[in-house]
């Protein structure tokens, strides 16, 4: 669906994005993660068409999307700092959506009327920061898209609103097979919502999984070994390792089983496996990689 | 019907696996009763559909549950539902069984354990 | 297939959001010139108490408000129209939306243009209307300005768009849009000023480019002696051409620039050092005029060494001044001053260089002094102009021009009376068509010094043709002592400016005058009252019984006495009929 190749842009003389790749399969929520600066907000405008690339390819859809018009009309495009002009209530932002996208509808604009606790005649200026968010993703989802792409989407939302809007865009993505690009740093958030990862640093994509994948093949393990000793085996992807007296606590690029039965061979005292959160995979992936440099 | 604990650090998947066999063993749910369409479980839970289906999937593949193309997942009568059930949950005993005899608990010692619970009931 | 070209419905809700911009230029125009016509009466002015709008004639002020109003509204409107290219939030929001740049830029074209026009002609047609009932209002008039003020309109709202493709912030913005406003011309005037002033004699030619400034070639040219469509044409031809390369611009424009001070890479660099020149001519005129005022000689504009100085190194520090301000203001950081301290340097050792340079003469064009060969024709203007292509003539004035410069370069001593003083410009016609000016002061001492100069003119213009026959002593006299001057006529009826001289006026007035005109029958004389401020003594008319007179000044005049004894002949009646004043007062003597 968006399928970003080899991307550079630069602003003066900071290289934001430097050899991007980004994959998005059709009906996927793909989580864009990375840490501050690493370029997730130009890699998102540089996907809506907003911004030109230096050099590289996307294409959204099937299409180049860079002044494409018919591709631009399907991608819908929520950034950090929401567009609204003075003296705009909600109200007048409708109308404004309708003059500019041909595929706003009314219709579904009243229907979600009831999720969002919005007036529609005050001005957006006053409205607090997260009621902002709340009526963007109100337009925005009355345009039925086919790609969605959010920028730090619930920061400043309450709980509530951020389960309902999820289940929002659950129920667009399950109906319609809208493909959703978020990026974030509520990993905790990520991980219900997205199927796929993308880790990026630095203007380069480090590594894109499905989630699943990725939380099946990254694993903690506890081993305690009598003699306090303890030589990983070479097979062994160890990224990272803890020693408290007998207990090691080793963070290992492997699968429960794999690791468990790679252990097993130095016959250790006690052997636990627990999972690892996107978090600490996220931590643990960049910190990696920081480490081989 | 369904809630997912987040302190809980098993996949999602399993918990909502876990949520139906739950159901289904107490009664809760009957044969032939339906499950949550994947749409609307995704929206109320506000979690990827991707994460239903592959629940439903496992659910189905262990016999717990059947799909009809069209019309939605439904609980199955299957005998062997329950019984699949029960291996897995007998699987989980035997881990925990081995590693309190290897903390030094003797089988006698678990054995009285069963009986005394059973006539708790 | 909407969304790929003009998009209507955006560009009217464009024009809804920015609704109290219309409103206040409505509203401008209702106050400023629909209110004073409505309340009208034919004997009262308006705007001031000066102007009488009731005759076509008295409209200037209200053309010039239009030109200025246009000029403003222009700017104000695309600034808030065209928020797209300031705030970087409007950018994304437009970037991502499904229209393309063209249509973008298409429909905030007419969404900034359209209402403005359709205002301009909706109080047009209030003033027709009010024309048409009130016969103190001009149709004409109204008609011109409408015409006028749509035309301006579309000028400089085409400068502007323009201007606005250079920049992502909106001061930037206005600072293109003044630039090429006044294009050149004030670029011209400042130069000219200061370059006049460090080499005094030599005459820079100005306005080079009339029309490079749109703004003096709509004020001046359409305006003065009346609205002049001509240059109004041109320039709106010019505005296509503009908004053709405004486009081009914006398709290649980052739309992530909005909010950055440049739009374009490449012209900061040009930016700084322009801001640097402007800078540095900023700081030497206002060096300039303050030494004007302290003891320079204002006539002249021949300043002291020690301000001469002082004005070189003042634009050397306005050089620098000027390029740390145009680098703080593209950067808007605390590190102007080291970014740019080479760039300032640069500017000022330059100005500092030409302002030395010009002020030593180093290209020496000071004391230049053409070949006589290589003269076509010179033309002398001081008292009357004088063309003269005699090579001898042309000889003779380049002697004295040689003298003018040796008088000149002693010359540095500002406590002259200024009357005694007079100003000689020479133009040299080479014979390849190079035209070179040059302008002194000729000062004239008690004690003869520098009469020399004085002398040759007076041979020079002595002998040549057409002016010999009779001006001849005349003009000894014209250089020496005090004149009396008035206009003559010849018998072929060319016309002359006579200088006669003269020492005690009292004789003459009461006793040698009066009864030598009576001498001609058809003569009187009469004597309007004496003043005795700034040399001259009164008014002296010749004239018919009723009819048209003819003033001559009289600023005591020695040998009038003489001069009138030895040429009674002149036929003054032709002055009389040929002059053509018609409120000269009529006075008993």
């Amino acid at each position: 669906m968006i399928k970003v190749s080899q991307v550079c842009k630069a602003f003066g003389p900071v290289q934001a994005l430097q050899n991007f790749d980004m994959h998005v399969l059709p009906g996927s929520v793909y989580g864009l993660v990375g840490p501050n600066g690493a370029g997730k907000t130009t890699a998102l405008k540089v996907i809506s068409g907003a911004m030109r690339a230096d050099a590289g390819t996307v294409s959204v859809c099937g299409g180049e999307v860079y002044e494409n018009v018919a591709v631009k009309g399907r991608i819908a495009s929520i950034p950090s700092d929401l567009y609204f002009s003075e003296i705009a209530t909600v109200e007048g932002m409708k109308n404004l959506y309708g003059v500019v996208f041909p595929d706003f509808s009314s219709l579904r604009f009243e229907e979600l009327r009831p999720y969002f606790n919005l007036e529609t005649n005050r001005q957006v200026r006053s409205l607090s920061k997260g009621m902002q968010k709340q009526a963007f993703f109100w337009l925005a989802l009355s345009r039925r898209p086919d790609v969605l792409l959010l920028d730090e989407p619930v920061d400043g939302l309450d709980p509530a609103a951020r389960h309902t809007i999820w289940g929002l865009v659950m129920d667009d993505v399950a109906n319609r097979g809208m493909t959703v690009v978020s990026s974030s740093h509520n990993l905790r958030e990520l991980t219900d919502v997205c199927d796929h990862v993308g880790i990026m640093d630095a203007g380069q994509m480090r590594l894109e999984r499905s989630l699943s994948e990725l939380q099946e093949n990254f694993v903690k393990v506890q081993v305690a070994f009598e003699d306090d000793k303890f030589e990983a085996p070479a097979e062994l992807d160890v990224v990272n390792r803890v020693q408290e007296g007998r207990l090691f606590t080793l963070v290992v690029r492997a699968s429960a089983e794999k690791a468990q039965a790679i252990l097993a061979q130095s016959n250790p005292m006690f052997v636990n496996v627990l999972p690892l959160s996107l978090e600490e995979i996220f931590i643990y992936e960049l910190g990696g990689d920081r480490n081989e440099e | 019907m369904i809630s997912i604990n987040p302190q809980d650090s098993r996949p999602l998947y399993e918990q909502i696996e876990d949520n139906f066999m739950k159901l289904i063993a107490a009664g809760i749910m009957r044969e032939d009763d339906k499950l949550p369409s994947v749409r609307s479980l995704a929206s109320q839970l506000a979690i990827n559909p991707n994460t239903i289906q592959r629940a439903y999937r496992e659910l189905e593949a262990k016999g717990f549950i059947y799909s009809m193309p069209g019309k939605g997942s439904f609980v199955s009568g299957s005998v062997d539902a329950a019984d699949s059930r029960k291996q897995e949950l007998l699987g989980q005993f035997d881990e925990v069984s081995q590693q309190l005899i290897d903390l030094g608990c003797t089988a006698e010692e678990l054995s009285n354990r069963l009986k005394e619970g059973k006539s708790d009931d | 297939m909407r969304n790929s070209s003009y998009n209507g419905r955006l560009a009217l809700a464009t024009v809804c959001r920015c609704w109290p911009l219309w409103l206040c230029f409505f509203l401008a125009w209702a106050l400023g010139l629909v209110l004073p016509l409505a309340t009208l009466t034919s004997s009262s002015s308006v705007i001031g108490g000066s102007v009488n709008l009731a005759l076509t004639t008295g409209w200037d002020l209200e053309y010039f408000a239009s030109l200025v109003g246009c000029m403003i509204a222009s700017l104000v409107s695309v600034l808030t129209v065209w928020e797209y290219l300031f705030k970087a939030p409007a950018a994304m929001f437009y970037g991502s939306a499904p229209i393309s740049r063209q249509a973008l830029f298409a429909v905030m074209f007419v969404a900034g243009l359209l209402p403005l026009l359709v205002i301009e002609l909706v109080i047009g047609l209030v003033i027709l209307w009010l024309a048409v009932i009130l016969p103190a209002v001009a149709i004409d008039a109204c008609l011109t300005w409408l015409g006028l003020t749509l035309g301006f309109t579309l000028v400089f709202y085409s400068i502007a768009v323009l201007s606005v493709q250079f920049a992502g912030r909106k001061s930037i913005a206005t600072v293109f849009y003044l630039g090429i406003c006044t294009g050149v011309y004030t670029l011209e005037l400042i130069v000219e000023a200061i370059m006049s002033s460090l080499v005094p004699s030599v005459v820079f030619s100005t306005q080079v480019f009339l029309w490079a400034s749109p703004l003096e070639a709509l004020g001046v040219w359409c305006l003065v002696d009346g609205p002049n469509w001509l240059p109004l044409i041109v320039y709106c031809l010019v505005a296509v051409v503009m908004v053709v390369i405004a486009l081009v611009l914006n398709r290649r424009r980052h739309l992530e620039v909005a909010g950055s001070s440049l739009a374009l890479p490449g012209i900061a660099g040009a930016f700084k050092v322009a801001v640097g020149v402007l800078g540095a001519a900023f700081f030497g005129m206002v060096t300039l005029f303050l030494s004007l005022g302290s003891g320079a000689d204002a006539n002249t504009g021949h300043v002291p060494l020690f301000d001469a100085l002082l004005i070189m190194a003042m634009m050397v520090v306005g050089g620098f001044l000027g390029v740390v301000l145009g680098e703080q203001s593209l950067k808007r950081g605390k590190h102007a001053l080291r970014a740019s301290w080479k760039q300032g340097l640069a500017v000022s050792m330059c100005g500092a260089v030409l302002v030395l340079g010009c002020y030593f003469d180093v290209l020496q064009l000071r004391t230049y002094v053409p070949d006589a060969d290589n003269v076509a024709k010179v033309e002398v203007t001081s008292y009357e102009r004088m063309t003269l292509e005699d090579p001898a003539n042309i000889e003779d004035v380049i002697r004295v021009h040689e003298m003018l410069i040796d008088q000149y370069g002693q010359d540095m001593d500002s406590s002259h009376e200024t009357s005694d003083c007079v100003s000689v410009l020479i133009t040299y016609t080479m014979k390849d068509g190079e035209e070179i000016s040059r302008t002194y002061d000729m000062f004239r001492y008690a004690d003869g010094v520098g009469n020399e100069a004085f002398d040759m003119m007076e041979d020079v213009a002595a002998t040549d043709e057409g002016i010999e026959s009779w001006l001849g002593d005349s003009l000894n006299y014209k250089l020496k002592g005090y004149q009396v001057s008035f206009d003559y006529f010849d018998e072929t009826g060319e016309w002359y400016s006579v200088n006669l001289d003269s020492r005690e006026y009292a004789d003459f007035v009461n006793n040698a005058l009066k009864p030598d005109i009576y001498k001609h029958d058809a003569m009187r004389c009469f004597l309007s009252s004496f003043e005795e401020t700034n040399d001259e003594v009164g008014t002296l008319f010749f004239g018919r019984d009723g009819e048209r007179y003819l003033p001559v000044s009289i600023q005591r005049c020695p040998n009038i006495v003489e001069w009138f004894k030895d040429n009674k002949d002149i036929d003054l009646r032709l002055l009389i009929n040929k002059y053509n004043q018609a409120n000269v007062k009529y006075a008993e003597g």
